[in-house]
């Protein structure tokens, strides 16, 4: 099966969108992105916690124990207002370079 | 900030680390579960399921490690892994560690309680804000006129000093009034009788200017300080008293401020009390427990002073600059001043500033020169333990060689292998420095006591603070790095050498080297030793010319409270009466000050008809003694008679000499009846006494004269009090009684002779048992050192030996190498160590007494028993090789 490998650093764009609909755990993570993609994006988990340990340490998300949907601890994540900040940020980065790498292949 | 929170978050991380660790354990797991689960719930089986987690997971180990990567915690990590495994692998050579960490701790912890002196004595501020503001202030030139400390007779000499008269503070003060705050002290040595309540105390007192304790900004603990308007003439008298005063004299009663006390016999109001820590400005001395203005002079001061005359040298100056100015330019500015006020007193005079941030301290160049010394001393001893260390890190590497090379082989890199070393050597290093430093702060305070003697207090603050802990913390750093470098590299680098016990052949030279560093240096410490262990038996062995034992001293101190010449020789007699009925007291008498207790008064003394033999005139030591003096003291009489109650004031004035004088000032002619002049006066010597130690044992007896107390009078007396009891057991009944003549007389100072002998003779009796236990202890290190070199290589020759024997070596054969072996290394370490140990002792034995530095049976004695104590060590694992089963040694291969 022929998967998409992601662009370096896109993995931390993803994980912020899919934080911004509200905290969830790592396992949450990696399946939401894999279900927002229609299955197409596969996030490698062994490399998911070190990012997202990046990311806390950088200060746009933020860790918290709390309970799973099943009643067993695990950790959220959330947004916090320097993560919506980089989000926005880093989208309208992507945007830009999508809409540039576009009309460099578009052109003949 | 991105560095801060990184910092934050590594902080946190590694301070909780259990808790971090567990944390991503758990959160890892709630992934691989859910994705289990998930797995399940698409049809797969159970083992299936977990399989799949594990493998879309792509191993928990590396994320767990890229995680810690993140925050930095993967060295914490690896270090807590090399001090387990270090840990681990020392709790199975638990001889080897025992060794090497209670040897460690000997030395650190001797270097650290060293050092905490050191730090207390050398390095130590006055306990005021901003020490390094304030100054002493010095004066020198060549001398006029003026009485110094009420003492003249320096004419024309070049001299110096630190006190100051009083007009000359007042003009100093207001000429640099802009640059510095120039204030002054007086002590009073001779100390002030102080009454509380029951008992008079003989307290140290300090005469201050007014703005003393603002200009050192001492704040009170309670109450109020003095200030300039208690140093006026007429002002009432007000005393500040210390701490240790309160606690002592007051049992910390809340309510002291306004209470009378009587000093010197004039009633003084206390108005308030110091802070715990405020030591005073003299470190190192018994703090003074009284302060009061110098107006108070007239009250507590010595009788007839005149107090504010410009002719009167006796206020020590200091200054506290004021911010931003610098020193020399205060210099500048009090010379300059100086020079304006001091041209009638003195030639070419110059003033300077010293740095006062250490107050003023006169025992500090004294406990220096001891103290350096025994710096080095334990710095030898640390670097002998270091050696040792090394030593057996060597041939414990060697013997892990297998280890090692397992290790090295399964892909551990020669960086790893070598930090793990390194961590074993900082575990033990780290055990050994944490045991040592707890030892030190005993040791500190035990070695304080001793280096002060019995007598004196030692009055330093010796507490562990930052900068005791920061040195043996470097110390131990240092001890790793040192012995740690060269053995972790070298078995780091032996991965590939196969274990082979039979490549045999080169003997471990650098373990052969550090062995015979470790006796050189060893040898030096029983040299230094011996030396002092002889000066001891010698001081011991001299006679002092008098009887030690029994013989109660204490002191009986009139001081300021205006008694005449008659009252005083009245109190006197009556103490020597109410001593000699006393139960267990067979004699009793008084003298100036006690022998052996490093005091001496000295006269100039002229016999007539004798001036041009001495050409000018010569000097005796002087005492002014009570009857029956010879008596109780045990000296003989030698000619004539002693000193008798009948040479009262009015009786011809009369001396006895002892032997040393008849031979310096009579040259063997017939002394009794013949006149000397001392002091103004004319003396008929009445009787010839032997010679005696006077101030120190290891002095030579000098001339001395000996006068009748009633024909002149010392202004304090101690007594001697011959017993037929232990001198201890009648020592209180003894103070009871004297306390009940006069109540306002201080009876204090109370020992004995052989107490005081022990004193003049305790630094050497120091030096020796210090360095003999170096000594022993450093011998019993390179012992092992030696010990342990040698049965390694005896064991890693265990094949060659079997081979040997098997084609017919006999023992001798096999003894004869290893014993010559061992002999070499001692010879060598005995050959470099004698002409060493001569060099330390050159410089550092100057207290020697009976015998030169070079004392010839001191080297031999100890060059024989290094040689002795070197085959010793050597024997027993020379014998185990002789003992080598050559079966047995051929089977291990």
């Amino acid at each position: 099966m022929d998967k998409p490998e992601l662009f370096a650093g896109t993995l931390d764009l993803l994980i912020l969108k899919v934080l911004g609909g509200g905290p969830l755990h790592g396992f949450a993570i990696a399946e939401r992105i894999h279900a927002l993609s229609r299955s197409v994006l596969i996030v490698e988990e062994g490399s998911l916690y070190p990012c997202l340990y990046r990311m806390d340490a950088k200060g746009w998300i933020e860790p918290e124990w709390g309970q799973s949907d099943k009643g067993r601890r695990a950790k959220f994540y959330s947004l916090t207002p320097l993560g919506r900040k980089q989000l926005a940020s880093e989208r309208a980065a992507w945007d830009r370079m999508a809409v540039a790498i576009g009309d460099v292949l578009r052109s003949s | 900030m991105g560095l801060l929170r990184n910092a934050r978050a590594w902080l946190g991380a590694s301070l909780r680390r259990r808790r971090f660790e567990a944390d991503l354990d758990e959160e890892l797991r709630l992934h691989l579960e859910l994705r289990e689960e998930k797995n399940r719930a698409a049809g797969m089986g159970a083992a299936e399921a977990r399989q799949d987690a594990l493998r879309s997971f792509g191993g928990v180990g590396r994320a767990k490690e890229d995680v810690r990567g993140v925050l930095g915690l993967h060295w914490l990590h690896d270090l807590a892994q090399d001090l387990r495994y270090g840990a681990r692998s020392l709790g199975k050579w638990p001889l080897f560690t025992v060794i090497a960490v209670s040897s460690l701790a000997l030395a650190i912890g001797a270097a650290t309680s060293v050092f905490s002196l050191v730090n207390a004595v050398l390095l130590g501020s006055l306990p005021v804000p901003d020490p390094q503001e304030l100054r002493i202030i010095h004066w020198s030139g060549i001398t006029k006129h003026f009485s110094y400390w009420g003492v003249g007779g320096w004419d024309g000499v070049r001299n110096h000093g630190n006190d100051f008269s009083l007009p000359a503070y007042r003009d100093l003060r207001s000429a640099c009034r802009e640059d510095a705050e120039v204030f002054g002290y007086v002590p009073t040595y001779e100390g002030v009788l102080a009454r509380a309540r029951h008992e008079t105390m003989s307290a140290q007192g300090f005469m201050v200017t007014g703005n003393f304790f603002a200009a050192l900004r001492v704040r009170p603990l309670f109450g109020s300080l003095l200030g300039e308007e208690d140093d006026r003439p007429g002002a009432d008298r007000r005393v500040v008293i210390s701490y240790h005063w309160w606690e002592s004299q007051f049992d910390l009663d809340p309510g002291v401020l306004g209470r009378q006390m009587l000093l010197n016999g004039s009633s003084y109001t206390v108005v308030g009390v110091l802070p715990r820590g405020f030591s005073g400005i003299r470190t190192g001395k018994v703090p003074a427990d009284l302060y009061f203005t110098i107006s108070a002079q007239p009250h507590v001061g010595p009788q007839g002073w005149r107090m504010d005359s410009p002719d009167s040298w006796y206020v020590a100056l200091m200054a506290r600059l004021r911010p931003g100015v610098r020193p020399e330019h205060f210099g500048a500015v009090i010379d300059a001043a100086f020079k304006g006020i001091s041209g009638k007193y003195l030639g070419e005079p110059a003033a300077a500033v010293l740095n006062g941030r250490q107050g003023i301290d006169e025992n500090r160049g004294d406990y220096g020169r001891v103290l350096m010394p025994l710096l080095g001393t334990v710095g030898v001893m640390l670097l002998i333990a270091c050696a040792n260390l090394a030593g057996m890190l060597l041939a414990r590497g060697s013997a892990r060689r297998h280890e090692l090379s397992i290790r090295g082989a399964l892909g551990a890199g020669r960086g790893r292998l070598v930090r793990q070393l390194m961590a074993e050597c900082l575990l033990l290093t780290l055990v050994g420095g944490a045991l040592g430093t707890l030892a030190a702060g005993w040791g500190g305070m035990l070695l304080g006591r001793v280096l002060a003697g019995s007598t004196s207090a030692f009055k330093y603050d010796a507490r562990m603070d930052w900068r005791v802990l920061g040195f043996a913390l470097a110390l131990v750093v240092v001890t790793a790095l040192v012995s740690g470098i060269y053995p972790a590299l070298k078995a780091g680098s032996a991965k590939s050498a196969g274990p082979g016990p039979m490549r045999g052949g080169s003997r471990s030279r650098a373990g052969g080297t550090l062995v015979v560093a470790q006796i050189c240096l060893s040898l030096i410490l029983v040299v230094v030793a011996g030396l002092y262990a002889r000066t001891l038996s010698n001081l011991l062995g001299v006679s002092p010319g008098f009887s030690v034992e029994n013989l109660l001293i204490f002191h009986a101190n009139p001081g300021n409270l205006r008694m005449t010449d008659a009252e005083v020789r009245t109190y006197y007699s009556s103490v020597q009466d109410a001593l000699r009925p006393m139960p267990g007291v067979t004699s009793a008498s008084l003298m100036p000050y006690p022998f052996l207790s490093n005091t001496s008064q000295v006269d100039d003394v002229a016999v007539p008809g004798r001036e041009k033999d001495g050409g000018a005139a010569h000097e005796a030591n002087s005492m002014d003694v009570g009857d029956s003096f010879f008596e109780t003291l045990g000296i003989r009489i030698l000619a004539g008679r002693g000193i008798i109650v009948s040479d009262t004031a009015n009786a011809p004035k009369v001396a006895v000499v002892n032997s040393a004088f008849v031979r310096q000032f009579f040259g063997g002619e017939a002394p009794i009846g013949r006149v000397i002049r001392v002091r103004g006066s004319d003396w008929r010597v009445v009787g010839v006494c032997a010679d005696t130690r006077f101030s120190r044992l290891w002095q030579p007896s000098h001339p001395t004269m000996y006068f009748p107390f009633r024909q002149q009078t010392p202004g304090s007396a101690f007594f001697a009090v011959r017993t037929a009891l232990p001198p201890a057991s009648i020592a209180a009944q003894v103070r009871r009684a004297v306390d009940r003549i006069n109540p306002a007389i201080a009876v204090d100072d109370v020992s004995t002779q052989r107490e005081l002998l022990d004193a003049t003779i305790g630094p050497q009796r120091i030096v020796a048992a210090l360095c003999g236990s170096l000594a022993a202890l450093t011998l019993a290190l390179s012992c092992a050192g030696l010990y342990g070199l040698i049965s390694h290589d005896v064991a890693r020759r265990t094949g060659e030996i079997g081979v040997r024997m098997a084609l017919g070596a006999s023992k001798a054969q096999i003894l004869g190498p290893v014993l010559r072996w061992a002999l070499a290394i001692g010879g060598l370490g005995i050959a470099a160590g004698l002409p060493l140990s001569y060099a330390v002792a050159r410089v550092y034995c100057t207290n020697l007494f009976g015998l030169t530095t070079g004392d010839p049976a001191t080297y031999a004695g100890s060059g024989a028993l290094m040689m002795a104590v070197t085959l010793l060590a050597a024997a027993v694992p020379a014998r185990r090789a002789s003992c080598v089963d050559p079966l047995a040694a051929l089977r291990c291969e």
